[in-house]
């Protein structure tokens, strides 16, 4: 197989002085050893004459203050690195001598050309920046009344003013023709953008006509049309791109967005830094809301149901941040395996997706969720209510502080069963007298000493409770059971062992909630205490689910109908709590 | 003919030696820190150099140089704060001269080109500082025309109060005598010299 060099394209510049330096510099590099002294006496001039530019230009910089500094900073750094490259190249062009390798001299050209292109693209970029400042929140309308502000004073001529003018409608007319040419001219909101663009030229056309003695309401009145022209075509513009981009695979309009411009650069119809700027932005979005996603979850005090939406929520938007990352590195190299990339398209439609559904699903648990039930009638209330709405009931209150993370999250106090295991939380008289102390030795009602020693009472409470509870094993299989019975038997056997387990965790979530809000007193740790309090009332939640569950047990030990799985509306029932055990028989 | 020039990247070699070949100048007969310390953490502030000379709206490197010999150099620093008025003005943050080229006022031209350069970024002032006991710069900067503004004075200080300051062992001065103390010698001298009655 042959090899084939590349030629590069011969570096040039724009600007004639560098030119100059540059064909003496290919002079040499082709062997013209005699031209080297001019190239360094030219190189010696022109490194004089860039550094007193970058004098003359960031003196001017400095004048204008800090704050000017400060807000076109990015555009002054780029323009530093340009001087030094130029800088660079000339060095390398004066330390060059006759036994160096010529292709120094190539390279020197190149890197002095490439420089020259950096310092006026930049230059340019600042320029624009300068002029687009201003009270519009459209870059080209502050730019012309600028400008126009410098006509009349006459800082610029009329040719300077024509010119700028003369670039915009060449845009706009460029545009124009493009969807005149295209196949989805007549797509939805592709004429609006088209009518908007001709207003814009209109406008412009009219500011063409004036100049440096035109009056001032003059430039005010067509800035002012160009100003709508511009909002219009905005507006033409996001709504053609919603209805492009939003709809797509999945429910997330901005997902579509990033699916949508990866996709392109797959094909090579997308440049790859609007998938940089799409991607990068969705994913600070995600990075951002998942933080407070997962501190929210770590804080709070979560209903079941809306627990396992925020799992959801997480878990999507884990996977969109993954595969957000892989887009991005893709936008930045193309290199990446297709495979790869296709994959993070995948996983992010995906994640849309169950984004979307756990949104939903967090809006339901919303409209339907937190409703606490009656102690009296059992009427389903506002989480929130002080009074029940039906029979004028008061409904016990979680005492409101800071302490517990959830101000005025009012919870059934039981004396009977929980109306809905699902829905409503469970506070027994043990749970809500240890978290009053909690907030008394909070608000400084309670000294150390005294809640420490509360704290030791309940975890004599627990240590009782455990003791009891190794006392139950699960129910033996009925030796003379057939097929059926011991099928229906090891479903309760199961049942009960898991009964049991779930009695040892809540115990031990309790404990360690004791432990928290030990150590939250010492080293006075507020997190730490609201830590404790989710702890032992999370604790506390399972051995509620157990109790319920009771009722199955009780029926299987008397060989008696198994009822379903529901609240109890039994009245009088004894509160659970840590200290007390379950009565779990052993009788076979 | 020696002419100034702004630096380009190959002189920061030269520029970087030169400071800690004439960095004892600059300390203080009254202070007892060793040189060598001092030479220590030049070396380390002259790794900064090659970064500063690309940062052109901060400072600006010049040198002087007769043909391809460099004589001397100057590092302007940029937006140097006049402590009580306020104003923005440009601190020699650095300068020194070959010893080949002591006395060819190399000096002068470095400091011409400084000043004209001040004026181009729109600077009114440009300021510098000389240690009290480098007499020599001190006059040299006096007949380039600088003039005094500000004695930055300093004392030692122990545990009853207030201490003179402990001063150079006499191998680690960088500088002459001063002259009073050459006056002082001078007439020594002279004294010993007049015929005896």
């Amino acid at each position: 197989m042959s090899q084939e060099t590349e030629e590069l394209p011969k570096p040039r510049s724009d600007s004639p002085e560098t030119n100059a330096i540059i064909e003496l510099a290919l002079a040499v590099h082709e062997g013209n050893l005699d031209r080297l002294p001019e190239l360094k006496q030219l190189a010696t001039r022109r490194h004089q004459e860039m550094e007193e530019a970058a004098e003359g230009f960031f003196g001017e910089v400095d004048q204008q203050g800090e704050e000017f500094f400060e807000k076109f900073r990015p555009i002054f750094e780029e323009i530093e690195r340009a001087f030094s490259a130029y800088e660079a190249g000339l060095v390398k062009m004066l330390e060059f001598e006759e036994d160096s390798p010529p292709e120094a001299m190539d390279e020197a050209a190149r890197i002095l050309a490439n420089a020259s292109f950096g310092i006026r693209l930049y230059m340019n970029h600042y320029e624009e920046a300068y002029l687009a400042q201003g009270p519009s929140k459209f870059p080209a309308v502050n730019m012309l009344s600028n400008l126009g502000e410098h006509l009349r004073a006459g800082r610029i001529d009329i040719e300077s003013w024509k010119d700028t003018i003369a670039k915009q409608l060449d845009i706009h007319m460029k545009a124009i023709e493009e969807i005149d040419k295209s196949e989805h001219k007549n797509d939805p909101f592709v004429p609006e953008r088209r009518a908007a663009m001709e207003e814009v030229n209109q406008a412009l056309r009219e500011l063409d006509k004036l100049n440096a003695a035109s009056p001032e309401d003059k430039f005010a009145e067509h800035l002012a049309s160009l100003s709508r022209a511009f909002e219009d075509l905005k507006t033409a513009f996001d709504n053609h791109t919603d209805k492009q981009f939003a709809e797509g695979p999945t429910d997330a309009p901005n997902v579509n967005w990033v699916i949508h411009a990866a996709r392109g650069v797959q094909a090579g119809t997308y440049p790859a830094h609007v998938l940089k700027g799409l991607a990068t932005g969705v994913l600070e979005e995600t990075q951002k809301t998942l933080h407070e996603i997962q501190l929210a979850a770590k804080s709070g005090l979560e209903e079941g149901m809306l627990s396992q939406e925020v799992a959801r929520l997480l878990e999507a938007m884990e996977g969109m941040e993954d595969a957000l990352s892989v887009l991005v590195a893709y936008s930045e190299d193309q290199e990446l395996p297709r495979e790869e990339v296709d994959d993070a398209l995948s996983l992010l439609e995906e994640s849309g997706n169950k984004l979307a559904e756990a949104r939903d699903g967090v809006k339901k648990f919303n409209e339907t969720a937190g409703q606490v039930s009656c102690v009296q009638c059992g009427a389903s209330n506002p989480l929130g209510s002080k009074v029940c709405e039906q029979c004028q009931a008061a409904i016990p209150q979680l005492p409101g502080s800071g302490v517990y993370g959830t101000a005025g999250t009012s919870f059934q106090v039981l004396e009977g069963a929980a109306q809905d295991v699902t829905r409503d939380a469970v506070m027994t008289d043990v749970m809500k007298a240890l978290f009053d102390k909690c907030e008394a030795f909070y608000n400084g009602e309670m000294p150390a000493e005294i809640f420490l020693s509360a704290l030791e009472e309940a975890e004599d409470g627990i240590d009782a409770a455990e003791v009891e509870l190794r006392k139950f094993e699960p129910p033996p299989m009925p030796p003379e059971a057939n097929e059926e019975e011991q099928a229906l038997a090891q479903e309760f056997i199961d049942l009960a062992s898991d009964a049991l387990d779930l009695l040892n965790i809540g115990l031990d979530e309790c404990r360690e909630g004791i432990d928290l809000m030990r150590r939250a007193a010492t080293e006075e740790d507020v997190e730490l205490m609201k830590e404790g309090i989710r702890f032992y009332y999370e604790g506390t939640q399972k051995m509620w689910q157990v109790r319920r569950l009771d009722k199955q047990m009780q029926a299987y030990l008397n060989n008696e109908e198994i009822p379903d799985v529901e609240p109890s509306d039994e009245a009088g029932a004894e509160p659970m709590g840590p200290s007390e055990s379950v009565d779990l028989s052993t009788q076979a | 003919m020696i002419q100034v020039r702004r630096a380009r990247s190959g002189d920061l070699d030269f520029i970087c030696q030169l400071t800690l070949d004439t960095l004892d100048q600059g300390i203080s007969e009254l202070r007892d820190i060793p040189n060598e310390r001092v030479r220590e953490l030049a070396a380390e502030n002259v790794a900064g150099y090659g970064d500063m000379m690309r940062r052109r709206r901060d400072y600006a490197f010049i040198v002087a140089h007769q043909q391809e010999d460099l004589a001397g150099f100057l590092i302007l620093e940029f937006r140097y704060i006049e402590e009580t008025t306020g104003e923005v003005q440009t601190l020699i943050y650095n300068m020194a001269v070959a010893p080949a080229y002591l006395g060819k006022r190399v000096d002068r031209l470095l400091v011409a080109e400084a000043a004209r350069i001040t004026h181009k970024r729109g600077c009114k002032y440009m300021t510098a500082r000389i240690t009290g006991s480098n007499e020599r710069a001190l006059l040299a900067a006096l007949r380039q025309g600088f003039e005094i503004e500000r004695y930055q004075i300093t004392m030692a200080c122990g545990p009853e109060g207030p201490l003179p300051m402990p001063g150079r062992p006499p191998g680690q001065r960088g500088h002459a005598t001063s002259r009073l103390m050459r006056q002082r010698q001078r007439r020594k001298v002279a004294s010993n010299h007049e015929p005896r009655n």
